[in-house]
C-alpha cells in the first residue's frame, strides 16, 4: 500500500488548527442561533480532516468507512428525534422543572 | 526485519491487519454511541434551558478550553506522524513522537485540572451540591453537572489513550514494530484520534457556545 508523504499530516495539522482558530474568534463576535451552527459546522469538518487524514479512512477499506457512515447515522437520529420531541411536544414544563426537596430549601 | 506475528485463521498479515483494524473501527463506533449519549442530555437541556446554558458556558474559561484544543490536535498530528515513521523504518522516531504525543496528554490533564481546580474555589460544584452565587437555579446546575460528566468522562479516556500510546512506545523503542508489522500502534493511533474527535466536539458546547 502506497502511504501519504508527512507533508500532508503537516498540511492537515494546519488546516486543524486554523478552524479551530476560526472557531475562537466566530466565538467571539455574536451571531444569534448561527453561533451554534458555526460552531458545529467547523468541528464537523475537522472531525472530516481528523478521520479521512489521520484515521487515514480514505486509505482504508470501505468496511471501515460503513461502520463510521452508521454510527453517525445513529447519533443523528438519537440527537435530532430527542430534540424534536422536546421542541414539539407542548405539554413537556418549558419552566423550571419540579425541584428536589434538598434543591427547594435552599 | 520483525514480520509480527500471524495467527493461524489468517492466510497473510494483511487480512490480519484487515479484521485488526474492522474490530478497532467498531470499538469506536460504540465509544463514539456511549458519548452520545451525554451529547444527547446536553441537546435536550439546551433546548430547555437555552439562556442557563450559555450564561454557564461563560464561567468556562474560554482560553484555556481553546489551548486545550490546541494541545490535542498537535498531539494527534504527532502521533498520525508517529505511524507515518514506523511505516518508514524509524521505529525509534516513531517511539520519541509518541512520548511527545503523551507529554501532550499531561499538558491537557493539567489545564482541566487546573480549570476543575477553580470552579471548586468559586463553588461550581455538579448537581446539588453547587453553591456559586453569580448564576442560580436548575440550568446552570444541570449545566456544570453535564460538564464534569462530559468532561471527566473524557479525561477518563485521554488517561486510557495515554497508556496505550505509553504500551506501544516502548514497542516502537524496542524495535517489535516494522513496516510490515506495527498493528498495534496502528490501533493505539485510531483511538487517540477518536480522543480528539470528542474533544472537537466537547469544546464549542461547553466553552464556546456563551452568552
Amino acid at each position: 500500500m502506497r502511504h501519504a508523504s508527512s507533508l500532508r499530516y503537516v498540511i492537515v495539522w494546519l488546516s486543524l488548527m486554523g478552524l479551530a482558530l476560526l472557531s475562537f474568534l466566530l466565538s467571539g463576535t455574536h451571531h444569534g442561533a448561527f453561533d451554534i451552527v458555526f460552531a458545529l459546522v467547523i468541528a464537523l469538518a475537522k472531525t472530516t480532516l481528523v478521520a479521512l487524514f489521520f484515521m487515514e479512512l480514505i486509505e482504508h477499506r470501505f468496511i471501515n468507512t460503513m461502520v463510521v457512515l452508521v454510527s453517525a447515522g445513529l447519533i443523528t437520529l438519537l440527537l435530532s428525534l430527542t430534540v424534536a420531541d422536546i421542541v414539539t411536544r407542548h405539554t413537556f414544563p418549558r419552566g423550571p422543572v419540579p425541584t428536589t426537596p434538598q434543591a427547594a430549601t435552599r | 526485519m520483525h514480520e509480527g506475528p500471524l495467527h493461524p485463521q489468517f492466510e497473510d498479515l494483511e487480512r490480519q491487519r484487515d479484521a485488526a483494524r474492522l474490530g478497532m473501527w467498531a470499538f469506536l463506533g460504540s465509544e463514539a454511541l456511549l458519548f452520545t449519549g451525554l451529547f444527547v442530555l446536553y441537546a435536550a437541556y439546551r433546548t430547555l434551558y437555552p439562556d442557563a446554558f450559555a450564561a454557564a458556558a461563560s464561567l468556562n474559561d474560554r482560553a484555556l478550553g481553546t489551548i486545550n484544543t490546541f494541545i490535542l490536535l498537535t498531539s494527534s498530528f504527532t502521533v498520525a506522524l508517529s505511524v507515518h515513521e514506523v511505516r518508514l523504518g524509524r521505529a525509534r522516531r516513531s517511539a520519541l513522537l509518541l512520548l511527545a504525543s503523551i507529554l501532550l496528554g499531561f499538558v491537557f490533564l493539567g489545564v482541566k485540572l487546573t480549570e476543575y481546580a477553580e470552579h471548586f474555589r468559586e463553588g461550581i460544584f455538579p448537581g446539588p451540591s453547587y453553591r456559586y452565587e453569580g448564576l442560580r437555579g436548575f440550568g446552570p446546575r444541570i449545566f456544570f453537572t453535564l460538564y464534569f460528566l462530559m468532561t471527566g468522562l473524557h479525561a477518563l479516556h485521554v488517561i486510557a489513550g495515554m497508556g496505550m500510546l505509553a504500551w506501544v512506545m516502548v514497542g516502537a523503542w524496542q524495535h517489535r514494530y516494522s513496516p510490515l508489522y506495527h498493528t498495534p500502534l496502528e490501533l493505539g493511533a485510531l483511538y487517540w484520534h477518536l480522543v480528539d474527535v470528542i474533544w472537537i466536539f466537547l469544546w464549542p458546547c461547553l466553552y464556546l457556545m456563551h452568552a
